[in-house]
């Protein structure tokens, strides 16, 4: 069996008999010994994948489609290379805590290692423990400055948090990822976690920071932060967060852990240009926020 | 029966502000993990395109 730690979710992965299971990537500086708790169990095996019998609740328009089954929930992933049967199923109980996950065997050979959880799934399921165990996964680069404290800059793709994430790099910061983060409250106050999916940079540490600030980034031709006020502040990390969009209890619970985060952390609106100065303006900036 | 005192001294009353609406962008595509980090979509690196998967595709 092997135990991931993501954000603080755990998870348990095991194989049937002779299935290939591998931990690949950025995701095996996230393997940890046995821990006390487990938050979901998850077995892979190989089998032949029906279609499933009616409509999704959910499309992706990608890759993956997701439908009720019994009290849990189903979702299929598809691939043009393969074909129109789904490559991969992953059934799931409706509190999220076991799940088994199918690959379509004729789809593969059978000594090619696998690891189950392959994007988008670690993501999905990432998002639907946050909605049960509270937080959220923000599609932002999560950075530690050299005194330990915790920003965030948050942007869609292309926004620039790879960039950003660089010049930190080069001044004595550590990048936690420069893509995706999950945010929860630790201890009374809020911590963001580093995660393995990472951007062009491949920037990803199995760490966690006390969280001071979130910056939403913006291109710009010189430096400039303002704050931005809930609900203001609320609206725009939305854009910039992963709920489980077709699963209203764990949206609720996402909108509601928002409200808390932008209440609890300040969120300031960056213009940037990236250059020798950006950094140093942004402890100016940091420290100011300190200060409120 | 008692009951509760609907009327409110004129100066603890909130002032009526009409509601507002405003938009913030959202790409779809992004938000719903659904594809991967190509040219013309977001989403994260997958480094590893040898293997069969929701990200592999010819050229990527």
């Amino acid at each position: 069996m092997i135990h991931l730690s993501i954000g603080g979710l755990v998870i348990a992965l095991e194989a049937d008999g002779a299935f290939p299971l591998e931990v690949t990537g950025a995701t095996r500086r996230f393997v940890v010994e046995e821990p006390a708790a487990i938050d979901c169990r998850i077995r892979a095996r190989w089998g032949a994948v029906e279609p499933a019998p009616g409509p999704p609740r959910f499309d992706s328009g990608g890759v993956w489609k997701v439908y009720d089954e019994g009290d849990g929930l189903r979702f299929d992933f598809h691939s043009a290379t393969f074909g129109t049967i789904p490559y991969k199923s992953a059934r799931f109980d409706a509190g999220f805590q076991r799940g088994e996950v199918t690959f379509h065997s004729p789809y593969f050979q059978p000594d090619q290692p696998l690891y189950p959880l392959e994007y988008p799934l670690d993501e999905i399921l990432a998002t639907q423990l946050l909605g049960r165990t509270g937080g959220i996964e923000l599609h932002a680069a999560g950075i530690v400055d050299t005194d330990g404290e915790g920003w965030l800059f948050a942007a869609q793709s292309g926004g620039g948090k790879t960039t950003m994430s660089r010049l930190w790099l080069a001044a004595g910061g550590a990048v936690l990822s420069d893509d995706r983060i999950i945010v929860r409250e630790s201890g009374g106050s809020i911590r963001m976690f580093g995660t393995p999916w990472h951007g062009e940079a491949e920037l990803s540490v199995a760490s966690s920071a006390p969280l001071r600030g979130i910056f939403l980034l913006h291109h710009g031709s010189e430096n400039r932060c303002v704050r931005v006020v809930a609900p203001t502040s609320l609206a725009e990390l939305l854009t910039r967060a992963f709920p489980p969009l077709w699963d209203r209890s764990s949206v609720d619970a996402a909108l509601a852990f928002l409200d808390r985060l932008t209440e609890a952390v300040p969120v300031l609106d960056l213009w940037f240009h990236p250059d020798q100065e950006t950094v140093a303006f942004l402890r100016e900036c940091s420290a100011e926020v300190s200060r409120r | 029966m008692e009951q509760r005192d609907e009327t409110q001294p004129e100066e603890t009353k909130k002032q009526y502000r009409k509601p507002e609406l405003f938009r913030f962008p959202l790409r779809a595509e992004e938000a719903v993990l659904g594809f991967c980090k190509t040219a013309s979509t977001g989403g994260p690196n997958v480094g590893n395109c040898a293997i069969p998967s929701a990200c592999f595709s010819q050229g990527s």
